[in-house]
C-alpha cells in the first residue's frame, strides 16, 4: 500500500505590538493560507525566540515594535530584526508591512543582497494589496519601493541571466549550471530583476514571458 | 592717547558684537533643534498612532463577516477611512519629511517631487547621491525648510520649464546647486520677492550656516548653496544633547 504523500505546513509568523491590527493581520493570513500554521508575536526578543524554534517559510513584520514587553516601539528595532533575520536566516521569505518604511533605506545593501523573498507594504494599502505582497514574499518575490532602488546598478549577472533565459532559452537548471551558481540562486536573481523592471505577478499573465518582453522593450537584450 | 583709547574701546565693542553674533546664532539653533524635536515627536504621534490605529479599523471592517445588504455601507467606510489615512499621512509629512532621518537626499528630491505636482513645473532633473554622510536631523531640516522657502519663492507664480537639482559631498562638505530654467522672464517675480530672498540667503547664511550665491540670466537663475556638515554622528534626537559649537 502506499502511503499518501503530505505536503508540509506552511509556517508564518506575524510580529506587530498592535493586537488590533496583530489579530487582523493573523486572520487575513489565515484567511489566505488556510493550511497554514500562523503564529503572532509583539516584541522583536519573542518575535526572534518564535523563529529560531518555528523555522518559518514566512515572516511578516511591523517596522515599529518594541524590543521586550513593556517598553517603547520604534522603528529602530524592527530594524535591527530584519537586519538581524538577513544575517541569521539568507533565505527567509521576509513581508515588511509598516505605517513608515522609510528606515529600511538603512538595510538597502543587505536587502539587495538578501537571497530570501522580500517584499514591502504600506498600512495605507487597501488588504488586498497586502496580501498581494506577502504572497510575493512567500513565493521568493521582491517588491521594494521605488526609492529603495534609486541609485541600484543593473548586475551583470542579471545580464547574462537574461541573455541565457531570453536569447539562448535555457531553463533554471541549464542557467545555473552555465553560471556555475544554484538553481534557487537563478530564481532570486530572476526576482530582483522582475523587481528592478517592475514586472510583477498578475493573474492570466506568464511573469517570465513578461520579464522577458520588459527587458527586450528597454534594450537590456536583443 | 584718545587714539590708543578709541581703538582699544572699539575693539572691545567689535569682540563684544561678535560674541553676541556668535551666542544669538547658538540660541537659534537651540530654539530650532527644539522645534525639530517638536515635529518628530508629532509625526511620530500620528506615524505609530493614528495610523496605526486606522489600520487596525481598516482590518476589522475589511475582515468582519456582514450581511451583504450592508456591503455597500461598508465600501464607503472603507473609503473615508481611507481618505482620513492620506490626510494623517500628509500631515506627518507637513510635521516632518518621513524621509529626512534615513536619508536628506530622499527628502530633497520629495520635496521637488512634490512641489511639482501642484505647480507648472515641466521637468526636474536630479543628480543627488545615494549616500549621505549622518549629520544631524535639525541640519537636514533647515536646509529642507529653506528649499521649500526657495521653491516658494522663485517657482510658484511662474510657469517653469526646467529644474535641475545637483548636490555633492565631498569629506564634511556639501555643495547643492538648483537651477531654475523659465519659460518667461521671471523680473516681477524676483522684484517682489527680492526682500525675503534677502532674508532667505541672510536666515541660510547664519542658522546653517553656510555661503549662497545666486545668479540671474535672462531665463534662468542659479543658487548655489554650501555648508559644512555638522560633526554629530547620527539623527538620533535627545532634547539634552549639546549643540555642535564649532559655528
Amino acid at each position: 500500500m502506499k502511503l499518501a504523500e503530505s505536503t508540509p505546513k506552511q509556517r508564518i509568523i506575524a510580529i506587530d505590538d498592535h493586537t488590533m491590527i496583530l489579530n487582523g493581520v493573523a486572520n487575513l493570513l489565515q484567511q489566505k493560507y488556510a493550511e497554514a500554521e500562523v503564529q503572532v508575536a509583539q516584541t522583536r526578543q519573542a518575535g526572534l525566540e518564535l523563529i529560531a524554534r518555528f523555522h518559518p517559510d514566512l515572516v511578516v513584520l511591523d517596522l515599529a515594535i518594541p524590543d521586550r514587553s513593556g517598553e517603547k516601539a520604534s522603528a529602530e528595532i524592527g530594524v535591527a530584526l530584519v537586519e538581524t533575520l538577513i544575517r541569521q536566516y539568507p533565505t527567509l521569505n521576509i513581508a515588511v508591512l509598516s505605517a513608515n518604511t522609510n528606515p529600511l533605506i538603512r538595510l538597502k545593501p543587505q536587502i539587495d543582497n538578501h537571497e530570501g523573498g522580500f517584499t514591502v507594504s504600506d498600512k495605507g494599502w487597501a488588504s488586498e494589496e497586502i496580501v498581494k505582497k506577502v504572497n510575493m514574499a512567500l513565493e521568493g518575490g521582491r517588491y521594494l519601493p521605488k526609492d529603495m532602488k534609486l541609485g541600484l546598478e543593473f548586475k551583470s549577472e542579471w545580464l547574462e541571466l537574461l541573455r541565457l533565459a531570453f536569447q539562448e532559452g535555457l531553463t533554471d537548471k541549464m542557467i545555473a549550471k552555465r553560471m556555475s551558481v544554484s538553481e534557487k540562486t537563478v530564481q532570486n536573481y530572476f526576482h530582483k530583476v522582475q523587481d528592478v523592471l517592475e514586472v510583477y505577478p498578475e493573474e492570466g499573465q506568464n511573469l517570465r514571458i513578461q520579464t522577458g518582453n520588459k527587458a527586450r522593450e528597454i534594450g537590456l537584450i536583443d | 592717547m584718545l587714539l590708543v583709547i578709541c581703538l582699544v574701546l572699539g575693539l572691545g565693542l567689535g569682540v563684544k558684537l561678535v560674541v553676541s553674533h556668535w551666542e544669538m546664532q547658538r540660541a537659534l539653533r537651540w530654539w530650532i533643534k527644539q522645534e525639530v524635536i517638536d515635529r518628530a515627536t508629532y509625526a511620530d504621534r500620528i506615524q505609530n498612532g493614528l495610523i496605526q490605529d486606522l489600520f487596525a479599523l481598516r482590518l476589522s471592517l475589511q475582515s468582519a463577516s456582514i450581511d451583504p445588504s450592508e456591503s455597500l455601507p461598508q465600501q464607503s467606510w472603507l473609503a473615508e477611512a481611507e481618505k482620513l489615512h492620506t490626510i494623517l499621512n500628509d500631515l506627518s509629512t507637513a510635521f516632518l519629511s518621513p524621509y529626512l532621518p534615513d536619508s536628506p537626499t530622499l527628502a530633497i528630491r520629495a520635496l521637488f517631487q512634490q512641489w511639482q505636482a501642484h505647480h507648472p513645473i515641466q521637468h526636474l532633473q536630479f543628480d543627488l547621491p545615494t549616500d549621505w554622510s549622518p549629520e544631524p536631523l535639525e541640519q537636514s531640516y533647515l536646509i529642507l525648510v529653506l528649499l521649500q522657502r526657495l521653491l516658494e519663492l522663485t517657482a510658484s507664480t511662474v510657469p517653469i520649464a526646467l529644474i535641475k537639482v545637483h548636490l555633492v559631498q565631498q569629506n564634511n562638505q556639501a555643495q547643492l546647486s538648483i537651477n531654475l530654467i523659465y519659460v518667461e522672464t521671471p523680473t516681477q517675480m524676483m522684484a517682489t520677492h527680492a526682500k525675503d530672498l534677502k532674508y532667505l540667503r541672510r536666515c541660510f547664511r547664519c542658522l546653517v550656516p553656510g555661503w549662497c550665491h545666486h545668479q540671474v540670466r535672462a531665463l534662468e537663475t542659479t543658487w548655489q548653496f554650501g555648508w559644512k556638515k555638522w560633526s554629530k554622528p547620527t539623527n538620533k534626537l535627545n532634547s539634552g544633547d549639546s549643540i555642535d559649537e564649532t559655528c
